[in-house]
């Protein structure tokens, strides 16, 4: 779907593209496109979209299932996914093991072994246990993957990783990275993540809503993004009944249950989309009474909501804030 | 001189002579008893108001110092009561609970000026009884969100 997006008094109409890939909304926005604006928003949605397929959990014989079934022997990979495991084994260091991509068995424990129709109605899976499996040993082992940089094979090692959220940030860094220059802002959007370069539509910096995760119309905060990435991680959407428990997607490693921390959302501002979507998740887990210190400790732009509708926002994230109310319901 | 007439005389001193000696023993044992009357204004001689030049003293760095830091901490309390005034309203708006300012006390009923010693009693009067004026309730709506060009949340969450 193309859309223009300006006056007829501009010479050149953004281009403004959307399209359904990775159980999300995608959407390219391009202000004031060149001449090679099209190509480009068309080869960036064939970056996603590459990326979607090679790093689904849904479809079998993806790239990513191939790698998680062979566990401690060599898979040859696509480019996008063995970058993809090469960027979640990254970040599950920089996050000291709280972003952790070892938690598919625990998804699908929980029943969420299928693209759900989350956004229609709250699910009930009864097949779904509240008991997710043990890790052998009882306590997390280090997530040791071996990788062949020029193979590009990957040994994923004996637990089976999930790439869903680093994926989607990963996609829109790529997918923003090649239209760099194709006009004079860009914005890429997929399920939350988000990169916004140049100076949006208005050139002072595109606004950026934070939803409301208890499901309100007004935004919980606005923020004004120049150059910058975005992610959010929340349970609004994505939580359903396994069972006779509440769950939702967002597991912590170390217990490895839906994190029952006392947060509804996480967003998280930074330089990358993929590095935004990895500390929401990271800062998520924390929880409610550690967030605001870890995220100060780490300079660390968080804004979150927590279960009684507080908003909390850190120091670093002050500068983006444009409009924000302190309280969600 | 006539011998009635040395009577008469002697008689009149024999009776002031005491007279004045108790009086002069009197006197004197009062004034030594008490402090001497304060000089009123009324009956004081007039002082002239000095009108010489006050010298100023050469200002003291330290003091110069001290003055300015009270002035920019009243400017940094003036901004951080606004601030609080201005979170204030913005919770009690979120919240639903009326905001109130926290203005000046409605006026004051004290009296102005103490009952000395020496003043006069304040004049006790019945006050009247007025109604109580309530502080002035505003509720206050935050401002709405400005436009924006998207929305980041949970992912899968309908646009």
């Amino acid at each position: 779907m193309t859309e223009s997006g300006r006056g007829s008094d501009d010479l050149r109409e953004d281009l403004r593209v959307s399209f359904r890939s990775m159980a999300s909304e995608v959407r390219i926005w391009v202000v004031a496109p060149n001449d090679d604006g099209n190509a480009r928003v068309d080869e960036a949605r064939s970056i996603i979209e590459r990326v979607a397929a090679t790093c689904t959990r849904f479809d079998p014989a993806s790239a990513l299932m191939q790698a998680n079934g062979s566990g401690r022997r060599w898979t040859v990979l696509p480019r996008e996914c063995f970058d993809a495991i090469s960027a979640a084994y990254d970040a599950y260091r920089a996050t000291d093991g709280l972003f952790d991509p070892r938690v598919l068995r625990v998804l699908t424990a929980y029943g969420y072994d299928t693209s759900l129709p989350f956004e229609s109605r709250r699910l009930r899976l009864s097949e779904g246990s509240a008991s997710p499996p043990a890790r052998r040993g009882g306590r997390a082992r280090t997530w040791k993957p071996k990788f062949d940089a020029e193979q590009l094979a990957v040994k994923v090692g004996p637990e089976p990783i999930d790439l869903g959220g680093i994926g989607k940030g990963l996609a829109v860094r790529w997918a923003a990275s090649h239209l760099k220059g194709a006009g004079s802002s860009v914005l890429v959007e997929a399920g939350g993540d988000l990169m916004a370069t140049g100076g949006g539509p208005d050139g002072d910096g595109w606004m950026v809503a934070v939803e409301n995760p208890c499901g309100g119309s007004d935004p919980t905060a606005v923020l004004r993004l120049r150059d910058r990435g975005c992610a959010t991680s929340s349970t609004r959407v994505r939580s359903w009944t396994s069972g006779d428990t509440e769950v939702h997607h967002l597991i912590d490693p170390r217990t490895r249950r839906s994190a029952d921390v006392g947060l509804q959302s996480v967003t998280v501002v930074g330089p990358d989309p993929a590095i935004a979507e990895v500390w929401s998740k990271a800062l998520f887990v924390v929880g409610r009474a550690d967030i605001r210190a870890a995220a100060d400790a780490r300079d660390l732009a968080a804004v979150w909501v927590d279960n009684e509708g507080r908003v909390g926002v850190s120091r670093t994230m002050r500068p983006y804030i444009a409009w924000q109310v302190s309280r969600v319901s | 001189m006539t011998e009635r007439g040395t009577r008469v005389r002697w008689t009149t001193a024999a009776l002031v002579a005491p007279t004045a000696a108790a009086l002069f023993t009197g006197t004197t044992v009062w004034a030594a008893g008490h402090q001497p009357a304060t000089v009123t204004a009324a009956t004081s001689p007039s002082v002239p108001t000095p009108t010489a030049t006050v010298t100023a003293a050469p200002a003291d760095p330290a003091v110069e110092a001290l003055r300015e830091q009270i002035a920019a901490n009243s400017a940094k309390v003036a901004a951080l009561t606004r601030t609080v005034e201005t979170l204030r309203a913005q919770t009690a708006a979120i919240s639903g609970v009326a905001y109130v300012p926290s203005a000046k006390a409605a006026g004051s009923t004290t009296p102005k000026g103490s009952g000395g010693a020496t003043s006069p009693a304040p004049k006790v009067t019945t006050p009247i009884a007025a109604k109580p004026t309530a502080p002035k309730v505003v509720v206050t709506k935050p401002a709405p969100p400005p436009p924006v060009q998207t929305t980041t949340g949970a992912s899968g969450a309908p646009k």
